[in-house]
């Protein structure tokens, strides 16, 4: 057990020194939240009843959910680009610790882009931002961070099994900002698409998020959504563990596991 | 007449390192070379990793613009008049790379086909001779993705011969292959040799460049430290045997202590195991070894041995004991 | 002109093919098309223009992606080690990268129009058929402005390593300042002006126009110094490009290490 936290933590500590290095990660994190909170702002400020704390939820999930699609779907193949891949698989370590070591990193790289965008809100708009429900603020902040790390260790054998999923898988951006209704409620969309957002984690995590900022949610339904939040993660990660497992079962008997 | 002049190239590379304290460093690649090689020549470039022959050689292929000096190729100045030149000269950069994987070999082939101006007429025939060349012809139409390093290789070879250069240049061209695929390639360079081009080969394999050219300048850190004609180079070492020690457990000072035998010219060390052997250049040939054995008095010594110096010693001799 | 010709076909191939035409249309349109629909829904919510205004400018914005391909196939050869047999060619540079351009500048101006298309089918934008050659033309226009800049930042490309950050730069500053989701008498000055500045700004305001009912000739001007506007980002391009050359090939910058 301690073994595995130890790999576990190692496993994060050299994410973050990748992730970090790699300008095109540093723009999904910091950059593009920056861009989409100013546009958001300008575009939704002359509303009757705009909300500024909205926005920077709203713009900084799209952030957070950028960083891990990208640096979720290339953790594993990058590995095997650079050769690395045998020798993880070689070593004694699970090689799903160590990807969950990885996609910590890649959460807290994810962080940053509710900071950004709370400093476009509060600093350069000068907008005056707080949270109308603290506790369950922090409750859902925590929950959803745990949901976009088990859909970040969803993406990485999704994409290493099938190559088109890789390429795919970068234009999920928008269809997932939309469906999630990071920033306008998903009543704007036709009805039939309501069962896709409610099946996406993210929604969730979006509901809860922007509800308890803005107070418009009751405790019962505040709770409703935390449990729906946690069992649609919980199938992401049974997922993501049974493709890890396909993919180290072919790998193994093909010889894909070093560069095709 | 000569296809290729170099005087006194020197190329230094400015490196920035760091990203918040930016500090920047001068490393001198190529340290005052001049060449002169002839038409019709198979030249090597012997050095090795980091001597700056890869430098060279894209100084010479227009890719890079010297810090100083005047090269010329065929008359032509390789910085001046680089798009004339560029016309005249052929060259296979090292590695796999390169290559268009999504094309095949042959759609990669009639791309640089194109690029090189070759006469529509002609481009068809021309790369099927290409292809029977370097013998990929019933691998043409397959992507470059599924190819061996070596068909890798043949194919940028047939590539740089299809607009028929002059002058080629061709960058540790075996680097990476099986001795199969290493000697396919050699057998291809041949011929070419035998069509009279001008050709420039690098390499870090003393026996290739043995068995290929006519000349060889050996290239250490920038500089020219010999040339000639295989045979003259062997000549630097006609004097010279080499004693090999076997021994257990050798240390620096060890080796420290025979370099200070006033009749030892060098000394290398190449490591087995739990052995080790050690080369001595000297002119004394056997009569040096009692001495040899009693400066190393407190080491295990297996087998001795006196032989002649061969090429492989000198380029030791000239480039250092590494390697 | 060879050259000119074989760049477009074997760069596009040998750079931008896909395995089959679903993952090659899903990758190079999804991304577009949702983009276009979460823009124009976010304007909806916010209600402050109609909705065709977001659904005409976020359609033009698919333009971008020309001078983002563009900008970033230089990187892309570079990375695969093709770029230094290119310059060693004695192939006319002005040629080959045209030809390279000319099929992304093709592919965009067909985006835009499924971009349009989309938002007929899905958002219920009302084109009436006798603003579509008008519409078209814009089209056209925008694509080869905003491809210039496309040749400016390939020029960039050259030295700077990571092209595909500054190309989605560009596009988003496109997004924010063209005037596609903000009209620009809403933006700060210094938004606005740079808004002018930047190719598209201009096309995007004559489709608006042309879309009701002002007819081509009255947007023709704007179309006219959109072009100009991409021209002149095309033509410091080359420049660049013929210094940039020269300094790449001193620093040995060719090649990826
Ligand atoms: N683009 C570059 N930037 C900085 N240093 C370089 C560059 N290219 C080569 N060097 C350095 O120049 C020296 C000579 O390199 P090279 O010509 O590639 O040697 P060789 O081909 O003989 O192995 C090496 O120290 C190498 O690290
Ligand atoms: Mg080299």
């Amino acid at each position: 057990m301690i073994y595995y936290a130890r790999i576990f933590i190692l496993s994060a500590k050299v994410q973050m020194l990748e992730v970090t290095a790699s300008i095109f990660m540093l723009f999904i994190a910091l950059l593009q939240p920056f861009f989409i909170a100013i546009l958001a702002i300008y575009m939704l400020r002359d509303q009757a009843g705009f909300e500024p704390v909205y926005v920077i939820v709203g713009a900084g999930l799209s952030g957070l959910f950028s960083t891990i699609l990208f640096t979720g779907s290339n953790s594993v193949t990058r590995e095997r680009a650079q050769g690395n891949l045998e020798l993880l698989e070689a070593s004694p370590a699970p090689l799903m610790v160590i990807m969950g070591g990885k996609m910590v990193a890649n959460l807290a790289l994810a962080l940053t882009s509710m900071v950004v965008t709370y400093v476009v809100g509060a600093g350069m708009f000068q907008y005056p931002v707080a949270v109308e429900q603290p506790a369950f603020f922090a409750v859902s902040m925590i929950l959803a961070l745990f949901s976009l790390w088990t859909m970040g260790m969803l993406f990485a054998p999704l994409s290493i099994l099938w190559q088109p999923v890789e390429q795919v898988l970068g234009g999920l951006e928008y269809p997932v900002f939309i469906f999630c209704g990071f920033l306008f409620p998903i009543a704007l969309l036709p009805g039939w698409f309501l069962p896709i957002s409610y099946a996406l984690p993210p929604y969730w995590a979006a509901r809860s998020l922007q509800g308890s900022s803005l107070g418009t949610l009751e405790s019962d339904e505040i709770v409703l959504t935390w449990l729906i939040l946690l069992a649609t993660s919980g199938v992401s990660l049974v997922a993501a563990g049974m493709l890890f497992r396909i993919f180290l079962r072919l790998g193994r008997r093909k010889g894909t596991l070093g560069f095709i | 007449m000569n296809a290729i002049e170099l005087e006194n190239i020197r190329h230094v590379f400015r490196v920035t390192t760091g990203t918040i304290r930016r500090r920047s460093k001068e490393i001198v690649a190529v340290d005052g070379v001049s060449l002169q090689i002839e038409e019709g020549e198979l030249f090597g470039l012997l050095g090795p990793n980091g001597a700056g022959k890869t430098t060279i050689v894209k100084i010479l292929t227009t890719l890079l613009i010297p810090t100083a000096g005047r090269v010329t190729v065929l008359g032509f100045d390789a910085v001046k008049d680089a798009a004339a030149l560029r016309f005249q000269v052929g060259f296979v950069l090292g590695g796999d790379r390169g290559l268009y994987y999504r094309l095949s070999g042959r759609d990669n082939l009639r791309y640089f086909a194109e690029l090189y101006g070759i006469d529509t007429k002609k481009v068809r025939s021309r790369i099927e001779e290409m292809l029977e060349l370097v013998g990929l012809r019933d691998r043409a139409d397959e992507r470059v993705a599924g190819y061996s390093r070596g068909m890798k290789q043949r194919l940028h070879i047939a590539r740089t011969l299809l607009h028929d250069p002059k002058v080629l240049f061709l960058d540790e061209p075996t680097m990476g292959l099986d001795p199969v695929g290493a000697r396919d390639l050699r057998e291809i360079i041949k011929r070419l040799q035998s069509e009279q081009k001008t050709i420039l080969l690098t390499t870090h394999y003393m026996f290739e460049a043995d068995a290929l050219c006519q000349r060889i300048a050996i290239l250490n850190e920038g500089r020219i430290v010999a040339q000639g004609t295989p045979e003259e180079l062997k000549e630097l070492v006609s004097d010279q045997s080499v004693v090999e020690l076997e021994v257990f457990g050798a240390e620096t000072e060890h080796l420290d202590r025979l370099r200070g035998l006033d009749y030892v010219d060098s000394v290398s060390i190449e490591s087995h195991d739990l052995r080790q052997v050690l080369r001595v250049q000297t002119k004394l040939g056997e009569r040096a070894v009692p001495g040899l054995l009693a400066s190393l008095e407190n080491l295990d010594v297996g087998k001795v041995s006196v032989r002649e110096a061969t090429l492989e010693d000198a380029y030791v001799h000239l480039v250092g004991e590494s390697e | 002109m060879r050259v000119f010709f074989a760049s477009a076909y074997y760069g596009y191939r040998g750079l931008f093919f896909w395995e089959t035409p679903t993952v090659y249309l899903t990758q190079r349109l999804l991304l577009p098309l949702s983009g276009l629909a979460f823009f124009s829904l976010i304007g909806k919510f916010g209600g402050s223009q109609p909705l065709e205004f977001y659904l005409i400018g976020n359609a033009m914005v698919i333009a971008s992606l020309s001078g983002f391909t563009i900008g970033t196939a230089i990187g892309v050869e570079r990375n695969i080690g093709t770029l230094i047999y290119l310059i060693g060619s004695p192939a006319n540079r002005v040629a080959l990268f045209f030809g390279r351009a000319a099929v992304h500048v093709a592919e965009s101006a067909i985006f835009v129009v499924a971009g349009f298309g989309w938002a007929i089918l899905v958002f219920g934008l009302d084109l009436p058929l006798s603003t579509w050659p008008g519409i078209l033309l814009t089209i056209i226009v925008g694509t080869l402005a905003v491809s210039g800049l496309g040749l400016l930042l390939g020029a960039v490309a050259y030295v700077m390593l990571d092209a595909g950050v500054l190309g989605n730069i560009v596009i988003f500053m496109i997004l924010l300042v063209s005037g596609a989701n903000v009209p620009l008498s809403e933006l700060p000055t210094a938004l606005s002006v740079f808004g002018e500045a930047l190719p598209l700004t201009r096309s995007i305001e004559a489709a608006r126009e042309v879309a009701a009912g002002g007819g081509i000739a009255a947007s023709l001007p704007l179309l006219l110094k959109d072009l100009g506007v991409g021209l002149a980002y095309a033509s410091v391009g080359f420049i660049l490009f013929s210094w940039i050359e020269v300094i790449a090939r001193r620093r040995g910058t060719l090649e990826n290490m």
